[in-house]
């Protein structure tokens, strides 16, 4: 600690509590997006921010707000809204990680729960709203003038993961939201991501005031970590299971917690359904199933009851999880940003991690745009064998896959409901 | 009488609930001769087969995962009778010990079978199989048998429950029925985990309701009788009991068996079953094509290599130019597949029809933003 000389979190002009905040979350220097950005907000300026995955970014708007928020608290003091609604929740307790001593209110307003309740949270005018677009502005429209007003004045406004918010599809959600909050010098706004796409460097340009913007600082600005290994399996497309399979059994793997992503909810389901026959303790989150279990396999993975967590691109963004030392990307994401955002669950915060890739006959263009906007070749995975395969997994994997499309046929048809996880002592 | 439908949302429920969540009915059928035999084989088995119950049962396809530990070494024995049975009464027992699960974990025998030619009775000793130690204790049924088995259930009586009393247990069903005669099986069926979740939200009572029941007379004048004396009157007893004033509502079904409770069920089963052997084998050959696809692929690389190796041996001979050009040959591709589309956002390619209705809003935000 001694020798650090870089700049500190009171030298970027952050207060006592909040630094002390920082070191409860083992947080003690700052990163390089959170140097830069800090003191910039602090003076008030509008920033656009860009860093790697797992560098910091959340604490780089957090910890500003909670400073001018202590400075002057009030009413709804900030505004943050997010793609998905486990990333609302993440921020969300950062928030009160972070605002501990400052007694900090805030109300989290996402789909899938209750909206009378959140309506009353609202009202009660909390410190920090922290929403997804879509929820927020059914309140704007149903829930009455009583819960909007508070929103009115808000000082700040941070769209976090930006460039997935700025998209076509949250743009009527985002408009209803953007239409209620303050306006001009009013409001500061904030926009973070770890892929900044030329429509989010535009706004720089088109704004009448002075943005700030930080963007990744390396070369060929890439939003890679270095302690991210990444590679690829090249296989055929009915045998991924069984490799898969293989692959989370191996003795090196066998205790590592892994993410795989897959590009559709019905993949997800079935992936899940097959590990979960195969004795691999798996959970599994994308929007086919209920809030209330989303939550719940995320927790479940967090607190490593579930090794293997199946996922689509929902918890693509944004997600800390520590001890995630493996991605495996089961689908290859048609964009590349995409798989940016998936490899950036693991290697977080300097720790290492690694990423595979599932390359099927159908996927080769898709690796290849992948490898040039990553601006890296990737290495051919040498640890799962052929023969490995066949001998061991090809048919108890197959039949299990089998199994579990019969299954969801019968309980899309209504006639059973999902089999319950079972308890363990 | 429910219908089918509903019948079958209970079952399931069985099926799917937890052992501590406790199930829909205890019953227990007492007239078991060989019951004490089936508690032998069980032991056997599970001396036997120790560990083996829960690793990789797909061979076992049929089973349920949430079963107990002890219930899946039982299944196992019935997994085998049902190899020499008659795939029509698996369900039944299947049935059975779902709703067996509270008092132990012993198998039913088959007494409702009729498909007597196919009948298949636990007997430590008597060895028929072919399929190791468990088949050891499975042995054909004599005439004998047989005959006083379908005589035994062809005197049985089923009689129905509208509606339970609230919160009345199996047990308390069982004392207040038993007074007619001797009594087999009762299931009740429990109600549904909604309406249980919003009264216990609610602060209700925590205790499980019931909404029918069908209980199994061992004789069915004594079935007929009690209906018939029960029916419509107040449970009565003692005046300060919980169900003193409540009021039993009790058919008799006539031309009702137990078995007809859980046929569309064995049926269903069956078709499922049969649904998967197909399934599995589609799998199996596919594995089969991939595994011979893999290794002529070796044998093509070796074939390469050694060639590499020959013309690296010919050295500077001119036939090495011609292999060359035969292995440029071969790498050539044999089949292009279609590549998935690659999305890239940095250029603005054709957007969807939603994306151009929403193109408008997406401008008017842009512009907002750093207004």
């Amino acid at each position: 600690m001694s020798a650090y000389k870089g700049p500190t979190f009171e030298s970027l002009g952050l207060s006592k509590p909040l630094v002390e905040a920082l070191g409860a979350m083992a947080i003690r220097r700052p990163s390089q997006i959170q140097i830069s950005c800090i003191p910039e907000i602090l003076k008030g300026h509008d920033c656009i921010g860009g860093a790697r995955t797992g560098s910091g970014k959340t604490v780089a708007f957090a910890a500003p707000i909670l400073q001018k928020f202590s400075e002057d608290p009030y009413g709804v003091f900030a505004l943050i809204l997010t793609p998905t609604r486990e990333l609302a929740l993440q921020i969300s307790e950062q928030f009160s990680a972070l605002g501990a001593s400052m007694n900090l209110k805030q109300a989290v307003v996402v789909g899938g729960m209750d909206m009378v309740a959140q309506g009353i949270a609202l009202q009660k005018r909390p410190h920090i709203v922290i929403a997804t677009p879509g929820r927020l502005a059914d309140h704007i429209q149903s829930s009455g003038e009583e819960a909007v007003a508070g929103l009115r004045r808000i000082k700040f406004l941070v769209l976090d993961e930006a460039d997935r918010l700025l998209t076509p599809g949250f743009a009527p959600d985002l408009e209803t939201c953007m239409g209620v909050t303050a306006k001009g010098r009013d409001r500061q706004t904030l926009l973070f991501t770890a892929t900044i796409t030329p429509s989010v460097l535009q706004l720089k340009d088109s704004s009448k005031h002075n943005v700030f913007l930080h963007e990744v600082e390396t070369n060929s600005k890439i939003s890679i970590p270095d302690t991210l290994t990444q590679s690829y399996i090249l296989l055929p497309s009915h045998v991924r299971e069984s490799y898969l399979v293989s692959l989370l059994s191996m003795p090196e793997n066998e205790k590592k917690s892994a993410i795989v992503f897959v590009n559709r909810t019905t993949t997800a389901d079935v992936l899940r359904r097959v590990l979960r026959a195969m004795e691999i303790r798996v959970t599994s989150l994308h929007s086919g199933i209920s809030q209330r279990e989303r939550i719940d396999s995320l927790n479940r993975f967090r607190a490593e009851a579930a090794r293997v967590l199946v996922a689509t691109d929902v918890a693509g963004r944004g997600l800390d999880i520590p001890q995630v030392q493996m991605v495996i990307n089961f689908d290859i994401p048609a964009d590349s940003d995409d798989y940016i955002h998936r490899v950036g669950r693991t290697a977080r915060a300097g720790r290492t991690g690694e990423s595979i890739s599932f390359v099927s006959e159908h996927d080769v263009s898709r690796i290849q745009a992948i490898e040039t906007r990553v601006g890296k070749q990737m290495d051919k995975y040498e640890g799962v064998r052929e023969s490995d395969v066949i001998k061991n997994w090809l048919q108890p994997v197959s039949n299990a896959r089998r199994e579990a499309l019969m299954d969801i046929e019968k309980e899309a048809a209504g006639l059973v409901g999902p089999k319950k996880r079972k308890r363990r002592a | 009488m429910g219908t089918d439908t509903q019948k079958r949302d209970w079952f399931s429920t069985e099926d799917s609930e937890d052992s501590d969540l406790g199930h829909g009915s205890g019953s227990e059928s007492e007239n078991e001769v060989k019951r004490s035999a089936v508690k032998k084989v069980v032991k056997e088995v599970k001396k036997s087969k120790p560990e083996k119950s829960r690793k990789r049962k797909v061979a076992a396809a049929s089973e349920d995962d949430d079963e107990d530990e002890e219930e899946k070494d039982v299944s196992r024995a019935k997994v085998a009778k049902r190899k020499t049975a008659a795939p029509v009464f698996e369900f039944g027992k299947r049935f059975e010990s779902s709703e067996d699960e509270d008092e132990d974990d012993d198998g039913d025998d088959d007494e409702q079978d009729e498909d007597s030619s196919d009948e298949v009775e636990h007997m430590p000793g008597a060895s028929s199989g072919t399929d190791g130690d468990v088949k050891d204790v499975l042995r054909r049924l004599s005439t004998k048998e047989l005959e006083d088995n379908r005589a035994r259930i062809e005197k049985t009586g089923v009689v129905y429950l509208s509606r339970i009393p609230p919160f009345m247990k199996p047990g308390k069903v069982r004392q207040i029925l038993s007074r007619f005669g001797e009594l087999d099986r009762i299931f009740l069926a429990p109600e549904d985990p909604k309406s249980y979740a919003r009264r216990v939200r609610f602060g209700g009572n925590k205790k499980r309701n019931f909404v029918e029941g069908w209980v199994e007379f061992k004789d069915k004048k004594k079935a007929k009788l009690c209906a018939s004396t029960l029916n419509g009157q107040i449970i009565g007893g003692n005046k300060r009991s919980y169900y003193y004033d409540d009021i039993l509502n009790i058919k008799y079904l006539p031309k009702f068996k137990w078995h007809n409770l859980t046929e569309q069920i064995a049926y269903e089963n069956q078709v499922r079953q049969a649904k998967l052997r197909a399934e599995i084998s589609q799998a199996t050959r596919e594995n089969k094509a991939y595994i011979r696809n893999v290794g002529r692929a070796k044998m093509i690389e070796n074939i390469k290599a050694k060639r590499a190796l020959k013309a690296e041996a010919a050295g500077a001979n001119e036939d090495a130019s011609t292999s060359k050009k035969q292995g440029e040959s071969e790498i050539e591709m044999r089949r292009n597949f279609r590549q998935r589309t690659v999305r890239d956002r940095t250029k603005s390619s054709e957007p969807s029809a939603r994306d151009k209705a929403n193109e408008a809003a997406m401008q008017r935000v842009l512009g907002s933003i750093f207004s």
